[in-house]
C-alpha cells in the first residue's frame, strides 16, 4: 500500500509547494547587478520558498522588452527618463513608482594608465584615442555622458572617439581590458572593478542621477510590491550604500 | 626514331594489409614506327607508357626517344611531362568537358596568355577538317559519340606535334564494326603524319594489322620482342601471322 | 522612412562582406587545393580546425578574436606597433570576423569540387605541354568553379549576416562599424520600429537578389 501511495504523496507535496511559492522576475539596470543580487538573496531569506529571477541590461533595452510584453514584474531603471517613457506607455502599475537610490557619473581609466585628466576637455587630447560610453540611444549612462560632454562643449571633439557599449558594465569592461583609454561609468561600477580601473575624473551632471523602481502593469503578484518595499527598506538601503549608491534625495 | 626503354617500376596499391606490390621490369627498343605492346590486364602495359610520358616515375632505368634522354635515374634526369613532346591517348580520351571540340583540339597551341594566334586557328581548322569534325567544332564532348571523342583526342594530341604517340587500348570500348573502321583510320593517320605510335592492346587483331614491332608482356616483364615487320618482309603475311599467334598464344594461358 | 544615415549601414555591410568574401575565396581555394592534392600527417585534424568557425557560436569566436587581436591580445600590440593596424572597433575588424566565418564555407565546397576533378584530365593537360599553374587555371579551377561558386555565395550571405563576432570585435559604432545586422539590432533595442522595419526590408531585398542571381548563375547550362 505504501508503495503506491508514496509517488502520489510526492506529487501532491510538490504541487502544494508550487502553489505557495512565487517567482518574481525583476528587470534592473546593469549598474545594479551586484547590489541587487545581494538584495535578492536577503529578500529570498525573508520570503522562504519564493524565488527572484534577475534580468540585468541597459535600461532602454529592458524597457523595449517590457513594451514587447516580456513577463516582468518589477522594473528598476538608472534614470528617470526611461521610467517616464514606461509610465507614458502605461506599462507601470499606477502609484507603484518610487525613487530608491542615487549615483554619480565618473570617468575611469585603466589601473596602470598614466593619463591625467583634469577636466572633460582633456578627453579631446590626442593621447586619448578611444572613449567608451554606453549607447546613448539605449543607456542612461550614455545619455548622462553625452549631456555632460555637450554642456562642457566637448561633444564635437570627443564624439569621433566614442566606442558605444551595450550597457554601462560593458563600458567598464572595455576600460578594464585596456581596449579604450577612458570610459564613462557610474561611481558604483568603478568601485566594482577596483583592481582593473581607477577613477580619473568625477563628472558633475545637470540633473542628479536618481534611480526609480516600479511594479510593471499586469503583474498581479503582491510579492512585487513587497520587493519594491524591501529595496527601500533599511536593509535594502544598507546593501545599496555598501555598493556605493547614494540615497535618492 | 628510336624509342628505347629500360625501366624498373615498383607500384604499391591498396593500404595496410591489402597492400599489393607490383614489380615491372621492362626493356625493349625499336626504331619502327608502329609498336604494339601486348599482354593481359595488369601486366604493366599502361604503367610502361605512363612512364614514357612522364606521368609516372620508375624506380630506376632509362628512357630515350630519338636522340633525347627523357629519363635516366643514374644521371638524375627526369624531364617533366610537358617537355617530353609525347602525345597520349587515354583510354577514356580525357577530353576537357568544359571546352568545345575546337578548344580541346587546340589546347596545346595556347601558351600564356592562352590566346590562339591566327596561324593556330588555321591549324586547328585544318586538323578538324581532316578528322571530319568541322561541323562539331563548337560542340562539347558530352554531345559526342565514342568514335567522335577519340578523333578529337587524337587531333588534340597531334596538334601538339609529338615525337611519339602513345595509345592506351584505343579500341577497347568499341564494338567490332567501329573497331575495324578506327583501326584503318589510325593506320591512315600514322602514315600521313609519320609519327611513331605505341599502341597498347590485348586484341590480336590490333597486333596483326598494326604492329611493326611487337612487345609481349607477361607477369610484369617483357617476355618477348617480335620484329614483325622484318618477319613479314621475310616470310610474308601468313608466316608473320603464324609467328604472332604462336608468341601471343601462350600469354593468356599461363596466367 | 529611410534617410541618408540609414544607407550607411548598407554601404558598410557591402564593403565589409565583399572584402571578407574575397579574402575567404582566395584563402579557401588555395588551402582547398593543398588539402585536395597533398597528403600530409594531421590533414584531417587540420581540416576540422579550419572548419570550426562554421560550427562555433559566433560569440565564442568573437571572444577568441579579442584574445588574439585586442589591444592587450597576443597579436594586437604587434600589429599596431609594426603596421599601425588596429582591428578592435574598426571596420577592418569587422572584415576579419566576417572572413573567418565565411572561410569554411568556401574551403569545404572548394575542396569537394577540386577532389571531384578527374586526375586524368590534369595528366592529359601535362602531356599537352601545360605547366602546373596552367593545369590549375586552365583545367582544374574551371572544372571546380561551379561547386566553389556555390560555396562562395553562401559565404557572402554568411558574411553579410555576421553579427555576434562582429559586435564583439568591431563594436556597434554608427557610421563606422555598424553593419546592417547591427543596425537592426540597435533599432529594435531603441524601440525605433519604423527604422527597424525599413532596414529589415532592405536586407531582405538584398538577400532575395543574391539568391536570384546565384540560382541564375548556377543553373545547369542548356
Amino acid at each position: 500500500m505504501t508503495k503506491r501511495r508514496l509517488p502520489l504523496l510526492l506529487a501532491a507535496s510538490l504541487f502544494a509547494a508550487g502553489a505557495q511559492a512565487e517567482e518574481l522576475i525583476v528587470s534592473a539596470a546593469a549598474s545594479l547587478t551586484n547590489a541587487f543580487k545581494e538584495i535578492g538573496q536577503g529578500f529570498e531569506r525573508k520570503h522562504a520558498g519564493d524565488r527572484i529571477t534577475f534580468n540585468f541590461a541597459a535600461s532602454g533595452a529592458l524597457l523595449a522588452q517590457i513594451e514587447k510584453g516580456a513577463p516582468v514584474d518589477v522594473f528598476a531603471s538608472a534614470d528617470q527618463e526611461t521610467m517616464d517613457k514606461a509610465e507614458a506607455g502605461r506599462h507601470l502599475e499606477p502609484g507603484s513608482r518610487r525613487d530608491f537610490a542615487g549615483n554619480s557619473l565618473v570617468v575611469v581609466v585603466p589601473r596602470d594608465s598614466t593619463l591625467k585628466l583634469d577636466g572633460l576637455a582633456a578627453l579631446a587630447d590626442p593621447e586619448v584615442e578611444r572613449v567608451a560610453i554606453g549607447n546613448p540611444a539605449t543607456t542612461p549612462n550614455g545619455r548622462y555622458a553625452r549631456a555632460a560632454l555637450a554642456a562642457a562643449g566637448q561633444w564635437g571633439a570627443v564624439e569621433p572617439k566614442l566606442v558605444l557599449a551595450e550597457n554601462v558594465r560593458q563600458s567598464l569592461n572595455y576600460v578594464g581590458r585596456g581596449e579604450v583609454e577612458a570610459g564613462f561609468v557610474f561611481a558604483t561600477d568603478a568601485a566594482q572593478d577596483k583592481d582593473k580601473v581607477r577613477i580619473a575624473l568625477e563628472v558633475p551632471t545637470e540633473q542628479a542621477i536618481v534611480y526609480p523602481i516600479a511594479v510593471v502593469a499586469g503583474s498581479r503578484k503582491p510579492l512585487a510590491r513587497a520587493f519594491v518595499d524591501y529595496v527601500r527598506s533599511a536593509e535594502g538601503q544598507a546593501v545599496l550604500k555598501r555598493y556605493g549608491f547614494k540615497s535618492p534625495n | 626514331m628510336k624509342l628505347s626503354v629500360d625501366i624498373d617500376v615498383r607500384l604499391r596499391t591498396g593500404r595496410g594489409r591489402r597492400a599489393r606490390e607490383f614489380l615491372l621490369r621492362a626493356a625493349f627498343e625499336s626504331a619502327d614506327e608502329r609498336m604494339v605492346i601486348f599482354g593481359p590486364s595488369g601486366s604493366g602495359k599502361s604503367v610502361t607508357i605512363q612512364a614514357i610520358a612522364g606521368l609516372m616515375r620508375p624506380e630506376r632505368g632509362r628512357i630515350a626517344l630519338g636522340g633525347r634522354v627523357l629519363f635516366d635515374s643514374a644521371c638524375g634526369i627526369d624531364l617533366p611531362a610537358r617537355e617530353r613532346r609525347v602525345g597520349y591517348l587515354f583510354q577514356d580520351y580525357a577530353l576537357f568537358p568544359h571546352l568545345t571540340v575546337a578548344d580541346n583540339a587546340g589546347y596545346a597551341l595556347r601558351r600564356w596568355p592562352w590566346r590562339l594566334s591566327a596561324e593556330g586557328r588555321e591549324r586547328v581548322g585544318a586538323m578538324l577538317e581532316l578528322f571530319g569534325l568541322s561541323m562539331l567544332a563548337d560542340s562539347l564532348p558530352r554531345d559526342l559519340s565514342g568514335g567522335q571523342r577519340q578523333r578529337v583526342a587524337l587531333a588534340r594530341a597531334l596538334l601538339h606535334e609529338p615525337e611519339v604517340l602513345l595509345l592506351d587500348e584505343p579500341f577497347a570500348a568499341m564494338d567490332l564494326l567501329l573497331r575495324g573502321r578506327m583501326r584503318d583510320e589510325l593506320t591512315a593517320i600514322q602514315e600521313r603524319f609519320r609519327v611513331p605510335m605505341v599502341v597498347i592492346t590485348h586484341d590480336l587483331e590490333d597486333v596483326r594489322t598494326f604492329a611493326d614491332t611487337l612487345v609481349i608482356y607477361r607477369h610484369g616483364a617483357v617476355a618477348e620482342t617480335l620484329p614483325c615487320k622484318a618477319i613479314r618482309d621475310r616470310e610474308g603475311e601468313a608466316g608473320a601471322w603464324a609467328r604472332i599467334q604462336n608468341a601471343c598464344g601462350g600469354v593468356f594461358d599461363a596466367a | 522612412m529611410l534617410d541618408a544615415a540609414d544607407w550607411a549601414p548598407l554601404a558598410l555591410t557591402l564593403k565589409v562582406s565583399l572584402l571578407a568574401t574575397l579574402i575567404a575565396l582566395v584563402g579557401g581555394v588555395a588551402l582547398a587545393f593543398v588539402f585536395a592534392r597533398v597528403r600530409f600527417p594531421g590533414r584531417d585534424t587540420l581540416d576540422a580546425i579550419l572548419t570550426l568557425p562554421m560550427v562555433m557560436p559566433p560569440t565564442v569566436l568573437g571572444y577568441y578574436l579579442i584574445v588574439v587581436v585586442g589591444r592587450k591580445g597576443w597579436l594586437g600590440p604587434w600589429l599596431d606597433d609594426t603596421f599601425g593596424i588596429q582591428l578592435m572597433f574598426t571596420w577592418q575588424g569587422a572584415v576579419l570576423a566576417a572572413a573567418i566565418v565565411a572561410f569554411p564555407l568556401v574551403f569545404k565546397s572548394a575542396r569537394a569540387a577540386l577532389e571531384d576533378v578527374e586526375p586524368t584530365l590534369e595528366r592529359a593537360a601535362r602531356t599537352l605541354g601545360s605547366t602546373e599553374p596552367a593545369v590549375f587555371f586552365r583545367v582544374t579551377l574551371p572544372l571546380a568553379a561551379r561547386g566553389t561558386l556555390a560555396g562562395t555565395l553562401l559565404a557572402f550571405a554568411r558574411a553579410m549576416g555576421e553579427f555576434g563576432a562582429t559586435l564583439m570585435i568591431a563594436g556597434n559604432l554608427p557610421g563606422r562599424t555598424q553593419t546592417l545586422s547591427l543596425a537592426v539590432y540597435d533599432a529594435v533595442q531603441a524601440g525605433d520600429e519604423a527604422r527597424a522595419d525599413a532596414l529589415v526590408l532592405l536586407i531582405s531585398a538584398v538577400c532575395v537578389t543574391i539568391l536570384v542571381v546565384s540560382s541564375r548563375l548556377l543553373a545547369p547550362r542548356r
